[in-house]
């Protein structure tokens, strides 16, 4: 289980993103993250995956986490793939030559192995990527949008992964897509005005989410979110906003 | 299908709900010890994208070539050493500690770049890597330098590399080290919010290799200059070091306690901006 107590957090341009969020999160379901675009799921994820630090307030983590699926950034480029995926076995705590054997036997990884991840394709390195995470064993899998690569054998070989791991451990899926939500998951967090709420089934969630004043209504809202996230486009959302009034 | 899961951390007990404090330390003290351990493996398997040795060979050569090339310079100008019999053990003296000061606080930058932070997961934390990073410099530093000081023995005949007094030498490289530790983390919390401090330091770091006393004795200046060395901490840890090998030599400019305390202000005040700093670095991703 995941406490999450007073968090507050806020990028240095830009209204906070969450004030005195109170919240636990199981880590042994299948749970979705709802939430519209710029309503802070991604940040929640990076958050409880400690890519990012909290402002204020604390992330207690009762359960062994994985990085968001699909991460790249630990990796060194110029080391082969399978020294790359014995390091992050070492670095997790698992059997690096069991991870090995498992991505070249069934994550058929076996021709890339002893090539620099530098060589390899942009696609190779992702499904890589992906594979690997399901490969670590974690107590609970952060994945934020999508669960595996766009490749369609890659994805069915995910979704297989996917539904083997949350037999035996949990998920935390950030999406904004109802359908995904209802394919992959059995409980939900709705994220809206800075607030969370957990609920204990997927229609229960996706009827408030749904409900929610999320397309139309919203979609001045819903520019002025994002613009407070982005600099750039912040003066042009005033504009904006100023006219609607 | 089967995963992995043997020697994972994940399923164990305590891992899940009900959390005993002990159970808890037990696994951040596993966790812990597997972040170092694979770093260890990782970072001595390659130095400077070369295989171990000779990545660690390229950067022993820098002082060595300095103590020949000062060498051969003293030898034309039919200079008589400094101090001492043998000039290749007095510059090497003073150009080891020198050198351990300087690449320590060129080595801890790594680590702790904007870069390198960026380019991790999650379970990596920036003092990981400072710990890894000291302590292969450590060992590395010290084979380097028990070569130096073993063959002027074995091979030059000059009895004295041979410290009379080893608890001495160990005790001022050791500070030395802490030295260039603290120097380290300072600079390179300093240089993520100051980048091109990266650039500006190499290049003092370098010249500094002058101002610390390899080939002059600090007793022998005059006052006036004397008070100017003396602020110069490695000089101090120089001529510390030097007493490990010189029964006689003149105590001026070795104040242990300065080179210990300039040390800790600086570590201190690095461990706090790194902390202070990382969400900066978080923010401008």
């Amino acid at each position: 289980m995941i406490r999450v107590d007073g968090l507050s957090h806020a990028y240095a341009k830009g209204r906070p993103i969450f004030s005195e969020l109170d919240l636990i999160i199981p880590t042994n379901r299948r749970v979705a993250i709802l939430g519209g675009t710029g309503s802070g799921k991604t940040t929640l994820l990076n958050l409880l995956a400690g890519i990012e630090s909290p402002q204020s307030g604390r992330i207690e983590r009762n359960a062994h986490l994985s990085f968001p699926g699909g991460f790249q950034r630990g990796f060194r480029q110029t080391s082969t793939m399978r020294q790359n995926a014995m390091f992050a076995a070492r670095i997790y705590g698992a059997d690096p030559d069991e991870v090995v054997e498992f991505l070249s036997e069934v994550c058929l990884m076996q021709d890339e192995l002893e090539f620099p991840l530098r060589e390899l394709s942009v696609q190779t390195r992702i499904a890589f990527s992906y594979l690997l995470t399901y490969t670590l064993p974690f107590d609970c899998y952060l994945f934020d949008n999508v669960i595996g690569p766009p490749q369609p054998e890659v994805r069915e070989l995910c979704a297989r992964l996917y539904a083997a791991r949350s037999a035996e451990a949990g998920t935390i899926l950030a999406t904004r897509q109802p359908r995904l939500a209802e394919q992959y998951c059995d409980c939900a967090i709705v994220l809206g005005q800075g607030g969370a709420r957990f609920y204990d089934t997927i229609a229960d969630a996706l009827a408030v989410f749904d409900s929610a004043p999320q397309p139309a209504a919203a979609a001045a809202g819903e520019a002025a979110d994002e613009a407070a996230t982005n600099p750039e486009t912040q003066g042009a959302a005033l504009a904006e906003g100023a006219a609607s009034a | 299908m089967t995963t992995p899961t043997s020697g994972a951390l994940a399923g164990q007990p305590g891992s899940e709900g009900g959390v005993s404090p002990w159970n808890a330390v037990r696994v951040a003290l596993r966790s812990q010890i597997n972040v170092f351990t694979a770093l260890l493996y990782r970072e001595a398997e390659t130095r400077h994208g070369q295989s171990f040795a000779l990545g660690y060979a390229a950067a022993g050569v820098e002082p060595l070539v300095i103590v020949a090339t000062i060498g051969v310079l003293f030898s034309a100008l039919s200079r008589t050493p400094p101090y001492g019999h043998s000039l290749l053990l007095f510059l090497g003296t003073g150009v080891f500690p020198i050198y351990l000061f300087i690449h320590t606080s060129l080595r801890i930058r790594q680590p702790l770049n904007t870069l390198a932070h960026r380019n991790r997961f999650p379970i990596e934390r920036p003092l990981d890597h400072l710990m890894v990073h000291a302590v292969l410099h450590i060992v590395s530093s010290a084979a380097v330098a028990a070569l130096f000081f073993l063959g002027l023995y074995w091979f030059g005949g000059v009895e004295a590399a041979i410290p009379y007094d080893p608890l001495t030498a160990i005790m001022a490289l050791f500070t030395l080290f802490l030295l260039g530790l603290a120097t380290g983390i300072f600079n390179a919390v300093l240089a993520r919010v100051v980048p091109v401090w990266d650039i500006v330091w190499p290049a003092i770091a370098r010249a500094s290799l002058h101002f610390s006393g390899p080939y002059f004795v600090a007793a022998y200046l005059t006052p006036s200059h004397r008070f100017w060395f003396g602020l110069n901490p490695v000089m101090h840890g120089v001529n510390w070091f030097r007493h490990a090998f010189y029964p006689f030599y003149p105590q001026a400019l070795t104040d242990h306690f300065y080179v210990l305390m300039v040390a800790l202000v600086l570590f201190t005040l690095g461990l706090l901006f790194e902390v202070g700093t990382r969400r900066y670095l978080e923010e401008k991703e």
